[in-house]
């Protein structure tokens, strides 16, 4: 007994561990959309909880998925898929995942991006980052955030930017800063930032690579996070 | 908006499996909200494939976590060999990993969409709402290449990129492999050039090596697989495609070398476990070989890639390495295996079991052996492919069982009588059974005899008794299965009938099982591409009638 726990694959009990409580996620997840779309619940108190829980749930799943990444990350064994993807589409998709949560706080999502804008990216991973960011403008923001994409030279930049007071100071870089130390004190951002740009520097074409900034070029000079890929 | 109001899955037959209930049930409520009203469901990948074989599904939804038995990679796997998945079907895999390294580049099928749990009822709609909207804009090439008519396929397929596409990069991945399926390899080659030229993403670069493989562009190959592989290490295919390079430049150390990376890669994947196995097994690494042989058997046990080959093998593999007792005991599970299988893996597995014996020089058990096959050979003649033939016919004339052995080559003569290399073959393995005096005289009668039945059943047709040629052909054709003349002349009799009389579904679906077999015989022709034109106009005849 004692032999099998040692010869136990931490990545494995990790996969299975998470892929448990995925399922567990997938059904109270559905369970609090079901609920919060409910037409009849009276009381906007309720409605206004169910939708919390359900942003709770989620940024819970974001950061298992995140953690198992990043596990895999430090064993090189994370590998990333790039395919053609739709940037509209790709907007589109996040924007609607957040979409009733926002409207409760009565927070405006705006999307600016050309139709036929094609990325070459890693759909999963780069859903999942968008995800993070606007969870995080959604608690900084005043009234408005802002998703967008266009070409920059040879790159695709996704733009994800708010109205809200502006990211702190420390926390602004520029380049692929992928290796400078993180504060954790600053809670799940600074896990959810650190992620983002080792993913982006995971993205390259040729010997060019991916690279996130930070700045508070945001409306009203609001915080403005920005992805590059090659 | 209007359009979302519309849509709706009503009348969509869909699968879905989960191993866990209260998963299903959630995905039923979340389609069936949109309409669906027809999703059976099941946790088992086994049941899965069997609901498969019973109805035609156009989604299924697939988790990658099956617990017990087959995974979903296993299910989409068999269900695309055994033709379960038209190209208009859609398969997803549901999955509880964030990211597809699980599966992904590990497989020889990929599914048409990913989706990572937890996801909501919006998000499995948007998916499906853009895949329906896909698979309905490339309709009519998913029904040629229902039918196998690949050039066809590759015609629409150009006709729709030069409108200007969205998915025009899918659109040349499809033409790739379709050009590739067509034997037009410079097309194909063209095809993923394209991709590169704009992005150099690795299904491009892989496809574009395996045409300069094709085109025996050899060196060249090696080159571009061994990039792809510096650029993306795990990219498994790559690994497999310069294995085959290797073996085609006589370096077989060097295929060994790179197969064994790329099972480290992926060691789920049974065709590359058995590649390896068999390399290995060739340069006489024996250790290797039974360790892969192994992990074939174990890894197969729930799939399609089971074969009785693979015992056969490892049998052989522990009689190279004197251990006989290992030998018998894998050549007693083959037996166990396969006994109740379908007739032609019986057929096979009592073929390898012959030459096992021989090798052992048990000779009764051997003559035993054959007197099995030959009876499973009479009851279905159609079941006994050619390699396998030439092996029992030569264990027959071994052992001195000329009677047995003739009537085995005149299957192989009758089943090529125009493919000279074979009737070469022939006629070397029978001079190195001490009977080539007579092998001339017999290849040459039994290969007139098939000529004659051929020329009455087309002097049939010319003289426009048409039912009595399609009669001929059609029981010419079940014991010559792999006879690419006969095949097509029986498509042509029906054709004929048809052009003359109108067409209908049952002789519709009898001419495209003879072009579907042609097709499979992978020897190109004119006539074959003439008969698939008129067979599409007779499909759009009857379409219009």
């Amino acid at each position: 007994m004692s032999n099998d726990a040692q010869n136990l694959d931490f990545a494995t009990v990790i996969a299975s561990a998470v892929h448990d409580m995925k399922n567990s996620l997938t059904l109270l997840l559905d369970t609090l959309d079901d609920a919060a779309g409910e037409q009849s619940i009276a009381a906007t108190l309720l409605q206004e909880k169910l939708l919390q829980a359900q942003h709770e749930g989620k940024r819970l799943n974001r950061n298992l998925i995140q953690l198992l990444a990043l596990y895999r990350l430090e064993r090189s064994q994370l590998f990333i898929n790039i395919t053609e993807n739709s940037v509209t589409e790709l907007l589109e998709d996040v924007a609607m995942e957040s979409r009733q949560l926002l409207d409760a706080r009565s927070i405006k999502l705006e999307i600016d991006c050309e139709s036929g804008l094609i990325g070459f990216f890693d759909r999963e991973l780069i859903t999942g980052i968008v995800n993070t960011i606007i969870n995080n403008s959604y608690r900084y923001t005043k009234n408005t955030i802002r998703l967008s994409g266009e070409n920059q030279g040879d790159y695709l930049c996704i733009h994800i930017e708010d109205n809200g007071p502006g990211y702190p100071d420390k926390m602004l870089h520029g380049g692929s800063n992928t290796d400078s130390p993180i504060d954790f004190q600053t809670g799940s951002t600074g896990l959810g930032l650190y992620f983002a740009a080792q993913v982006a520097q995971m993205h390259s074409n040729g010997k060019r690579h991916g690279y996130t900034e930070t700045s508070n070029a945001g409306i009203n000079k609001g915080g403005r996070f920005s992805l590059f890929l090659p | 908006m209007k359009a979302s109001k519309l849509w709706s899955l009503q009348g969509k037959s869909i699968l879905v499996i989960d191993d866990f209930p209260c998963m299903r049930s959630m995905m039923r409520g979340m389609l069936s909200a949109y309409g669906a009203d027809d999703i059976p469901d099941t946790s088992h990948g086994e049941e899965a494939i069997k609901r498969m074989h019973d109805k035609s599904f156009d989604i299924v939804l697939c988790d990658y976590n099956l617990g017990e038995g087959k995974d979903g990679q296993q299910v989409l796997e068999e269900a695309k060999e055994d033709s379960l998945l038209p190209y208009s079907s859609i398969f997803i895999m549901t999955t509880a990993e964030n990211s597809m390294e699980m599966v992904m580049g590990a497989a020889e099928y990929q599914p048409d969409d990913y989706l990572s749990k937890p996801f909501t009822k919006q998000v499995l709609q948007t998916r499906l709402k853009r895949l329906l909207a896909r698979k309905s804009s490339l309709r009519k090439i998913a029904s040629a290449m229902q039918r196998k008519d690949f050039s066809h396929a590759l015609s629409l397929c150009e006709k729709q990129l030069t409108l200007q596409p969205g998915n025009r990069f899918e659109l040349l991945k499809l033409k790739g492999e379709l050009s590739i399926k067509a034997q037009r390899f410079d097309a194909a080659a063209a095809a993923f050039a394209e991709v590169i030229a704009e992005r150099e993403l690795p299904w491009a670069k892989l496809g574009y090596g395996e045409a300069l493989y094709h085109r025996e562009r050899y060196e060249e190959a090696k080159t571009t697989f061994k990039e792809l592989i510096k650029a993306n290490p795990n990219y498994v295919f790559a690994h497999d495609w310069l294995a085959r390079v290797y073996e085609k430049l006589d370096e077989p150390e060097k295929a060994q070398e790179i197969l064994t990376e790329a099972t480290e890669k992926s060691p789920k994947a049974v065709l590359r476990q058995r590649a390896l196995a068999e390399i290995s097994q060739q340069n006489a690494d024996l250790d290797t070989a039974e360790e892969a042989y192994r992990r074939v058997m174990r890894l197969g046990k729930n799939s399609c890639y089971k074969s009785p080959t693979d015992y056969a093998s490892l049998s052989r593999v522990y009689l190279q390495k004197s251990n006989n007792v290992e030998a018998m005991k894998t050549l007693a599970s083959m037996k166990k295996e396969f006994h109740q299988g379908k007739s032609g893996d019986r057929l096979h597995a009592t073929i390898l079991e012959i030459m096992l014996y021989k090798d052992m020089a048990r000779e009764d058990e051997a003559r035993k052996g054959i007197a099995e096959a030959m009876k499973l050979f009479r009851d279905n003649p159609g079941g006994l492919n050619t390699p396998l033939a030439m092996e029992l016919a030569s264990a027959c004339y071994d052992l001195g069982l000329k009677e047995e052995g003739y009537e085995i080559v005149r299957h192989i003569v009758r089943n090529n009588h125009e493919d000279q290399d074979i009737l070469d073959g022939v006629q070397t393995m029978m001079e190195s059974c001490g009977i080539g005096d007579s092998a001339a005289d017999l290849i040459a009668a039994t290969r007139d005899e098939v000529i004659t039945l051929n020329n009455r059943g087309v002097e049939m047709a010319t003289n426009g008794a048409l039912q009595d040629s399609i009669k001929l052909f059609a029981q010419a054709a079940d014991g010559m299965p792999e006879n690419l003349v006969i095949n097509l002349n029986a498509a042509q009799s029906l054709i004929m009938f048809m052009q003359r009389y109108g067409a209908v579904p049952e002789f519709l679906e009898q001419t495209q099982g003879y072009l579907v077999r042609a097709q499979s015989l992978n020897k190109p022709s004119q006539k074959q591409d003439k008969l698939q034109t008129a067979y599409r106009k007779l499909v759009t005849s009857l379409a219009k009638a």
